[in-house]
C-alpha cells in the first residue's frame, strides 16, 4: 500500500469528478470528512474504553466508508481490522487503536493541507 | 509686362486648351442659354458628323441624332432648359435595335457673366453596354440551358425511378405469391416426411424439401432486395451489444466451420464500445451473411471475423467489420460487379448455392447504415470483406439536449435513481459520479427510508449500500421484493466484496453489485448491464402493479469476488 496518508490515483479520480469546479468541491469533501472524523474518532475511542465492540463496529464502518472514498485507504484498512474485530465481539487491542488514531492524524494533516491548496 | 504680351499669352493658352480640349474623346459643346452653340471640339463634330462652321449659331437639339430615353424618342429642347437650371446627366439610346450604341449627356450652365452659357458632354458608352449586354445574354443563355439540362436529367431520373419502383413491386408481388404456395409445399413434405415411406421414397421427399427450402430463401432474399430497393426498410434503434452479437453470429456458424474442418478467429477490438445504437437485425444479417460466405467458399484453413471502431463524431460511431478467409478468391476481373444483384462468383469445382442477392443485400444494408461494403482479394490466397457501418454512440437521456425530440425513444430513457447511502459523503460522491454519466438521483439514508420511498413508486434502479444502521440492505431488499409493487433493479454497494455476500445479496433479491469505493467505469458498467436488463425485463406500463421476481443475475452470479 502506498505510503501516503492519501492515495494519489485515488484522489486524482475524485478530482477528475469536480472536472472545473473540483477546487469547491474537494473543500466541500474535506470539510464533510473533516467535521465527521473528529466526531468518529471521537466515538471510536469512547467505544473503546467503555468496551462497546458492537457500537464500536459500527463506528469504525462510518469511518471506513468515506476514508475509502477519500483515497485514505490505509485509513481505512485500519478501521477495517476494527471493525472486524468488534463485529466478532472481541475487543481490538489499545495498540490497534492507537495505530487507527496516529494515521487518521496524518490523514487530517494532509487533508488540511490538500484544503489550503485549494 | 505689356498687354500685348499678355494678349499672346492668353491666345497662346487658349490654343493649347483647343487643342486638349480637341483629343479628348467625349464630345464637348458649348451653347449660350438659347441653346445657340458657341464652341465645340472634334468630338462632338464626329458625334453630330459636321464640321464646327457648319454647328456655329445653329440650335443645339436640331444638330443631335436622333435618340430614345427608357425607350421613348425625345426631342433635345428640354436638354437646353434642363441645362439651364443645373447639372445633370442622362443616357441616351441612339437606335431601338441592338447592337446598342448609347451615350451618355451630361450638362452643366457655365455661369460667367455677361454671357452665361451651357457645357454640354457627350460620352459613347456603346462598347460598355455592348460587353454588359453580351455577359447578361451569356448568363441567361447559361441559365437556359442549366435548366433545360435539369429538366431533362429529372425526366431520366423520374422515368429510371418509375422503372426500379414497377419492378421492384413486381419482384414483391411475384415473391409474395410464389411464397404462399411455396410455404404450403414446405409443410406439406414435412408432414410427408412423418409418415412411413420407403428409402427411395424419404430422399426424394427431403430433396422436395431441400429445394424448397432454398427457394423460399431466395424469395426472401428477393423480396428483401426490393424492400431496401424501394426505400421502404425503416431501420430501428435497437441497443446493440457488438461483443455479444458477434459472438452469436459465430455461434451459429461455427457448427459449418466445425463440418469443413476450418479455424474461426474471432476478435474484437477493445475500443469498441460496449453498447451503441443500429438495427441490431440488419447488423446481424450483415454480419452472418459475410460469415456465411466466407465458410462456404473456403475449404481449408481459416475464416476471421475481426470488428473495431472508430470515433465519428459526439454522436455517431463508425463500425467496422473485417471478414477475411483463405478461400479461393475471386478473379479481379468479377470483383466490380460483385455487388450487384444475382452475380456469382464463379468459383471452380464449386456447386453455386443461394440466391447471390447476399451481397447486394450486404452492400444496400451497409448504405443504409450510413456505410459501405467493400472487398478485396487474391486468386489462391484468400478474401477480405469489410462492412463499414455508422451507428450512433448510446447516450443516456438526460445527457441529450432536452428541446430534442428523443424523448419517445423509450430504450434510452435516464432511468430514475434512488440511492440508499447513510454516508453523506458518499452521498455526495455518488451525486458527482452520477453527474459525470449526466444521471441524478434521489438520496435517502437507510432502509427504512428506502422502503418509505419505494412503496411510492416512480423509482427504476436503486444503489442500496449494504451496511446500514437499522435495516441494512439485505434487509431492505427482502422487505422490498414482498412488496406488491413495481419492482426496482437492485444495485447492491459495499466495501466487502466477498462471494458470500454476493450470494447473499443474489438470495436477498439484488441485480447486481458495485464494491465501495465506486469508480466512475464500475459505475458506467453497472448501467450498462441495467440497460441490458431492461431490454430482456421491459418496463411494465405504470397501471400494472405487478410483483416481477428479478430474471437477470448473470453478473451477481458469474462474476469473481473482486
Amino acid at each position: 500500500m502506498n505510503q501516503e496518508p492519501i492515495d494519489p490515483q485515488a484522489w486524482s479520480e475524485l478530482l477528475a469528478l469536480g472536472g472545473e469546479d473540483a477546487d469547491s468541491m474537494v473543500d466541500e469533501l474535506i470539510d464533510m470528512y473533516l467535521e465527521d472524523s473528529t466526531v468518529l474518532l471521537a466515538a471510536i475511542r469512547r467505544d473503546h474504553q467503555s468496551n462497546q465492540p458492537q457500537s464500536l463496529a459500527r463506528t469504525a464502518h462510518a469511518l471506513r466508508s468515506p476514508s475509502a472514498t477519500l483515497g485514505a485507504l490505509r485509513l481505512a484498512e485500519h478501521c477495517r481490522r476494527v471493525e472486524e474485530a468488534s463485529t466478532r465481539e472481541d475487543l481490538p487491542p489499545e495498540a490497534v487503536i492507537e495505530e487507527l488514531m496516529e494515521e487518521a492524524h496524518r490523514v487530517t494533516i494532509d487533508l488540511q493541507s490538500r484544503r489550503r491548496q485549494a | 509686362m505689356s498687354s500685348e504680351h499678355l494678349t499672346d499669352q492668353l491666345r497662346n493658352t487658349l490654343g493649347r486648351l483647343e487643342a486638349a480640349l480637341s483629343s479628348v474623346k467625349d464630345a464637348l459643346v458649348l451653347t449660350n442659354l438659347d441653346g445657340v452653340v458657341e464652341w465645340t471640339n472634334s468630338s462632338f463634330d464626329s458625334l453630330v458628323g459636321r464640321a464646327r462652321l457648319q454647328s456655329l449659331g445653329k440650335y443645339l437639339p436640331d444638330l443631335l441624332p436622333e435618340h430614345y430615353v427608357s425607350g421613348k424618342a425625345t426631342r433635345g429642347d428640354q436638354l437646353i432648359a434642363q441645362a439651364a437650371n443645373g447639372a445633370g446627366s442622362e443616357n441616351w439610346d441612339l437606335s431601338l435595335h441592338p447592337p446598342r450604341r448609347v451615350q451618355e449627356v451630361s450638362w452643366s450652365p457655365v455661369n460667367l457673366l455677361p454671357n452665361p452659357s451651357l457645357v454640354f458632354v457627350f460620352r459613347d458608352l456603346s462598347s460598355i453596354t455592348q460587353a454588359q449586354d453580351e455577359i447578361k445574354r451569356a448568363r441567361d443563355n447559361l441559365e437556359q440551358e442549366v435548366f433545360t439540362r435539369t429538366a431533362e436529367l429529372q425526366q431520366a431520373r423520374d422515368e429510371a425511378l418509375a422503372a426500379r419502383n414497377a419492378m421492384g413491386r413486381f419482384l414483391s408481388n411475384i415473391s409474395h405469391e410464389i411464397r404462399t404456395p411455396m410455404n404450403a409445399v414446405i409443410g406439406m413434405t414435412d408432414l410427408l416426411l412423418t409418415t412411413e415411406l420407403n428409402e427411395h421414397q424419404g430422399e426424394l421427399v427431403h430433396t422436395i424439401h431441400h429445394s424448397g427450402d432454398l427457394l423460399l430463401k431466395l424469395i426472401n432474399d428477393i423480396l428483401d432486395l426490393s424492400k431496401i430497393q424501394a426505400d421502404h426498410l425503416q431501420l430501428r434503434r435497437d441497443r446493440l451489444e457488438i461483443r455479444a452479437l458477434v459472438q452469436e453470429c459465430c455461434a451459429i456458424l461455427q457448427p459449418s466451420a466445425d463440418s469443413k474442418g476450418l479455424r474461426m478467429e474471432i476478435g474484437v477490438d477493445p475500443e469498441v464500445p460496449k453498447l451503441l445504437i443500429g438495427d441490431s437485425l440488419r447488423v446481424r444479417q450483415v454480419l452472418l451473411n459475410l460469415i456465411n460466405n466466407a465458410i462456404k467458399f473456403t475449404n481449408h484453413g481459416y475464416v476471421s471475423v475481426q470488428v473495431s471502431s472508430r470515433w465519428l463524431d459526439a454522436d455517431s460511431e463508425r463500425l467496422e467489420v473485417r471478414v477475411e478467409d483463405s478461400g479461393p478468391g475471386i478473379a479481379a476481373e468479377f470483383l466490380p460487379s460483385l455487388f450487384d444483384a444475382f452475380t456469382q462468383a464463379p468459383s471452380a469445382g464449386e456447386q453455386p448455392q443461394g440466391s447471390g442477392l447476399g451481397l447486394a443485400i450486404c452492400n444496400r444494408l451497409c448504405s443504409l447504415m450510413g456505410g459501405r461494403l467493400e472487398v478485396s482479394s487474391q486468386v489462391g490466397v484468400g478474401s477480405r470483406f469489410c462492412a463499414h457501418v455508422t451507428l450512433e454512440r448510446f447516450h443516456n437521456e438526460a445527457s441529450t439536449d432536452p428541446g430534442t425530440p428523443k424523448a419517445s425513444l423509450c430504450p434510452v430513457e435516464a432511468p430514475r435513481i434512488l440511492v440508499v447511502e447513510d454516508n453523506r459523503i458518499n452521498q455526495r460522491v455518488l451525486e458527482l459520479l452520477l453527474g459525470q454519466l449526466q444521471l441524478s438521483a434521489e438520496f435517502v439514508n437507510d432502509g427504512e427510508a428506502a422502503l418509505e420511498r419505494l412503496q411510492h413508486n416512480g423509482i427504476d434502479l436503486v444503489l442500496m449500500d449494504l451496511q446500514m444502521p437499522g435495516i441494512d440492505g439485505l434487509e431492505a431488499t427482502r422487505q422490498l421484493r414482498q412488496l406488491n409493487l413495481r419492482q426496482p433493479y437492485l444495485v447492491a454497494l459495499t466495501a466487502f466484496a466477498f462471494d458470500q455476500q454476493k450470494l447473499d445479496c443474489q438470495q436477498a433479491g439484488m441485480e447486481d453489485f458495485l464494491s465501495k469505493p465506486v469508480r466512475l467505469p464500475d459505475l458506467q458498467e453497472a448501467l450498462d448491464r441495467y440497460h441490458l436488463w431492461l431490454q430482456t425485463n421491459p418496463a411494465p406500463s405504470p397501471q400494472q402493479n405487478v410483483v416481477t421476481a428479478p430474471t437477470v443475475r448473470s453478473h451477481l452470479t458469474s462474476s469473481p469476488a473482486t
